[in-house]
């Protein structure tokens, strides 16, 4: 377990399962949820434990986050490595989105140093739908890029959304680490 | 024969599948779209079979599998609509010319803005993307001319021989599109899905 000032970040359980499903159950629609044709989906249960027991989730690439009180609190991780071109999706998800300026600092250090150290990517890509504020605010503070958006990919509570790509490079990455240190 | 009528579209079936094959192995396949070399022929031919299985004629199908073809020179290339989200009403167009004499042409353009017309006119959607390498300007050029949009350009995001280059993600939304075919009126109207269809009927072949 990664333990911080705000969060605890560790390897996913089974039962987390009930979380992850309440993220797809409740609260707004999120980027990072939707599948590929960029349309929300509703798991079962089980079918988020399948997922967690796979591959992915039991090597570490996708984490759970734990407030203080050891409450979950969000779900983060990199999925989708592209080992050629040396690229990844950066997922972040908070239920709270206050959690965006607190939590989300610590969880983006750890998951940028796997990305960039451990897996040595050359960049990171995350979605955003234009209503993720709290997200998008988290981003550009990480000194993420905006790489564009793709207008009304998704048609949710009457309206058409855009979902927004924000990237981060290595170099970048690195350059703002030592202007801060 | 006029350029608007030397080629046209049909749905891509069973007995397309060798030469699908064949181009799906040109490593010219691999280099502007997707693929892998480790990739068997017979894996390859369980994919393709299993795309044109799904290449339904009713319903809400989740990919429409087009061939572009001429009496003079049998099948040209593909065109695939995929990812089709009925509840977005969007979906990804991908392109590829298997003739390669007939890159350059007019020919592919005409395919694309026809399948876009299909799109919008037949299956009313709302948005077709594409994403297309740098280094591939032929293809984003017809996309541009069609009114896409470049919506997204991911820096260094695709190795080709060693080297990292561009990748640009291209939109086009209905209303983009009808401003374009308005524009061109025209033209378009001779070059038009309906125009197409109008020609093979009348010279005894159904457009299917």
């Amino acid at each position: 377990m990664i333990t911080g000032e705000h969060t605890h970040i560790r390897f996913p359980e089974l039962d987390d399962a009930f979380f992850v499903r309440q993220l797809y159950v409740a609260g707004p629609k999120r980027a990072a949820l939707l599948d590929s044709r960029r349309e929300p989906i509703l798991p079962t249960t089980p079918e988020i434990q399948k997922t967690l027991l796979r591959k992915g989730a039991a090597q570490g690439l996708m984490y759970s986050v734990e407030d203080t009180t050891g409450a979950l609190c969000g779900w983060c991780g990199l999925r989708g490595i592209n080992y050629e071109a040396q690229y990844a999706e950066l997922v972040l998800l908070f239920v709270d989105a206050a959690a965006y300026d607190t939590a989300a600092d610590e969880v983006l250090t750890f998951l940028l140093g796997q990305a960039f150290t451990r897996f040595r990517l050359y960049k990171v890509l995350v979605l955003s739908l234009d209503t993720e504020h709290a997200l998008m605010h988290c981003l550009e503070r990480h000194g993420f890029a905006f790489a564009g958006a793709q207008r009304r990919a998704l048609f949710t509570g009457g309206d058409w959304r855009d979902l927004r790509t924000y990237t981060l490079k290595a170099t970048d990455y690195q350059a703002t680490r030592t202007s801060t240190t | 024969m006029g350029f608007a009528t030397e080629s046209y579209l049909r749905r891509a079936e069973r007995d397309d599948l060798d030469t699908i094959l064949e181009w799906m192995e040109d490593s010219d396949f691999r280099y502007f779209l997707y693929g892998d070399d480790a990739q068997s022929a017979r894996q390859t031919r369980e994919k393709i079979i299993m795309m044109l299985g799904r290449n339904t004629a009713q319903g809400m199908p989740g990919a429409v599998y087009l061939v572009i073809e001429s009496k003079k020179g049998g099948l040209l290339g593909m065109i695939s609509l995929q990812n089709i989200s009925w509840r977005n009403r969007s979906c990804n167009i991908d392109v590829y010319v298997g003739a390669k004499e007939q890159r350059n042409s007019m020919m592919a353009a005409l395919a694309v803005f026809r399948t876009l017309e299909y799109a919008f006119d037949e299956l009313n959607m709302h948005r077709v993307s594409a994403f297309i390498y740098a280094f591939n300007p032929a293809s984003w050029r017809i996309m541009e001319k069609a009114g896409a949009v470049r919506e997204i350009t991911l820096e260094k995001h695709v190795l080709r021989d060693g080297v990292l280059y561009d990748a640009y993600g291209y939109g086009l939304l209905r209303e983009e599109f009808e401003a374009v075919r308005n524009r061109h009126a025209a033209s378009a109207d001779k070059a038009s899905l309906k125009a197409m269809i109008a020609f093979l009927a009348d010279s005894g072949d159904a457009a299917s």
